[in-house]
């Protein structure tokens, strides 16, 4: 879950997981866009608090952390690579990032298939049709939280797949 | 080794004919590893690459292959010498772009290199010329290459404490990479395929059964030379026996169909195949002007023409592939070093002609070439 906030000139980027976001009441993106549109003062101090909570745990990039019960972590402790730069660039920025991203790795990892008999599939390689599937339910929920970066690259993303797709099946 | 002494010999591996018909001109494997505790070098500062460096460049200078090679830091390396070690396969090109705290070694045969902070903090290139062509419908065989790269590989995980988990097998900077770190690589000469665009019809097909193929030249849509690097996709640790044995199987269906497409060829009666290896002769042996693309072209029509028997050469077909190997490596690594863009193209052509005046030799016709191939 990403959330943007612009209190006095100075922007708070937060990104929680599931778990967080769940712990913190922030369980539903729709209910909060409703809350941001017709309660905004409310919505200001709830987002005002998570804010002032992860600061004071430390590094101000790092907004998760294991010891609270959280699996996921937006950046990096040892090269502060994010997650949003794993998202751009397909790449980690150090070994300790496969620790770090590791939910964010593994997603959807049970689903893979198997490979064929005396056929290397790729470790982490998914069915076409898999992929695409699970590409739409996040660009679904990206459009939900108003994440449109994140909603464009996913759109490209699917793109490429049902062009690929095409081009095999012609 | 000093660079001069590393740049006056070509590698001995690049030189060899191709096998299977000079379809399969060599073979390449890659090993990749990453130290733990440091960031990988496209994230990295240069104290991390310093430290890393620090770190990998005493075990890997002190193996019997490096020891009395050659070793540089990047910054030691000039524009021309990069290209010419490009050229040669001792560098790659993510390689060729960096600076300080990145590394470079040659073994002395020049058939390893390594390189410390390309894309991942330690990355070995191990080259073997052709193969041993296997009977239709048998597999091919890597020889001792293989064998020689795991006996390295189990030597610097012995040496280093790399980065590696359970799940993931050794660490790279991209995910899906990771695993056993090991990609292979068959470079193949496949003039028939692409005088007849199919090669778009091989990539789809190679796409579906989980290996890559693209240009060796350039990484855009480019057909140079009618080469191309068919590389298998990183596999989970422990995969490399199975990754092998069907990448090679694969490998050897692409072979395969060069060969049954150069036999159809031959038999067309519009003569498609004479035409256009003749217009490659005309090129090389009149024009006045030729660029670096349109030499590698025509040498390899005229490869394809010495195998096929369709141009005769008194030294028999075998000097003259290595021949043209060594002599197109030549003419490119002197066009880089000693002329300018203006110069170049007539350079490029008045060796192409000195080439072929040197070497007496008659283009057959159509009724006198031999049938060709005995085993296919």
């Amino acid at each position: 879950m990403f959330l943007t906030q612009i209190v006095n000139g100075e922007m708070s980027e937060l990104a929680l997981c599931e778990a967080c976001a769940k712990a913190r009441g922030l369980f539903d993106p729709q209910s909060l866009t409703f809350a941001e549109k017709f309660f905004p003062e409310e919505f200001k101090k709830q987002v005002d608090k998570i804010v002032r909570e992860l600061v004071a745990q430390g590094d101000d990039k790092k907004q998760h952390a294991p010891g609270n019960g959280c699996d996921v972590i937006s950046a990096c402790p040892v090269c502060h690579f994010t997650l949003e730069d794993y998202r751009r660039t397909n790449r980690l920025g150090c070994p300790d990032c496969y620790t770090f991203l590791a939910h964010e790795l593994h997603q959807g990892e049970e689903e893979d298939t198997p490979a064929a008999p005396g056929k290397p599939a790729p470790r982490k390689a998914k069915s076409p049709a898999a992929a695409k599937a699970e590409l739409e339910a996040e660009l679904q929920a990206a459009v939900e939280r108003e994440d449109y970066e994140r909603a464009a690259t996913l759109r490209d993303r699917i793109k490429q797949l049902t062009d690929k797709e095409g081009g095999q099946a012609e | 080794m000093k660079l001069s002494t590393l740049l006056k010999e070509q590698p001995e591996h690049l030189m060899e004919p191709g096998d299977c018909q000079d379809t399969v001109i060599g073979v390449m494997a890659r090993l990749v590893r990453n130290l733990k505790g440091h960031r990988f070098p496209g994230w990295s500062t240069a104290e991390s690459r310093a430290a890393v460096a620090e770190q990998l460049l005493p075990g890997l200078l002190s193996l019997p292959d490096f020891s009395k090679g050659f070793h540089a830091e990047m910054p030691e390396l000039g524009f021309d010498d990069r290209r010419i070690m490009m050229v040669n396969s001792m560098l790659s090109p993510a390689q060729a772009a960096r600076q300080d705290g990145c590394h470079v070694l040659v073994s002395h045969k020049r058939n390893v290199v390594a390189f410390v902070n390309e894309e991942e903090h330690l990355v070995l290139h191990m080259f073997r010329q052709g193969y041993k062509c296997p009977p239709k419908g048998d597999t091919m065989r890597t020889g001792h290459m293989l064998n020689d790269l795991q006996k390295m590989r189990d030597k610097l995980d012995g040496m280093f404490d790399f980065a590696h988990n359970a799940q993931d097998g050794y660490l790279t900077s991209m995910p899906g990479e990771s695993g056993d770190g090991i990609q292979l690589f068959v470079m193949l000469h496949l003039p028939a395929l692409t005088f007849s665009n199919m090669m778009g019809q091989v990539t789809k097909a190679m796409e579906k059964l989980h290996v890559s193929i693209s240009p060796f030249y350039s990484d855009g849509q480019d057909d140079t030379g009618s080469r191309y690097m068919l590389y298998s996709l990183p596999g989970p640790e422990g995969s490399l026996g199975e990754v092998k044995g069907y990448f090679f199987e694969v490998a050897q269906r692409v072979v395969e169909r060069e060969l049954s497409v150069r036999l159809r060829l031959l038999e067309e009666p519009g003569m498609r195949l004479f035409d256009h290896i003749g217009r490659a002769y005309g090129l090389l042996k009149y024009a006045r002007r030729l660029s670096i693309k349109e030499m590698r072209d025509a040498f390899s029509s005229l490869r394809l023409a010495t195998v096929l028997g369709i141009i005769k050469w008194d030294v028999g077909p075998y000097p003259i592939i290595r021949g043209i190997n060594r002599v197109s490596r030549l003419i490119v690594q002197e066009a880089i070093t000693h002329h300018g863009d203006e110069q170049t193209p007539l350079f490029v052509a008045t060796a192409c002609r000195a080439f072929l005046e040197s070497q007496p030799h008659e283009f057959l016709t159509h009724a006198d070439i031999p049938p060709y191939p005995e085993n296919y």
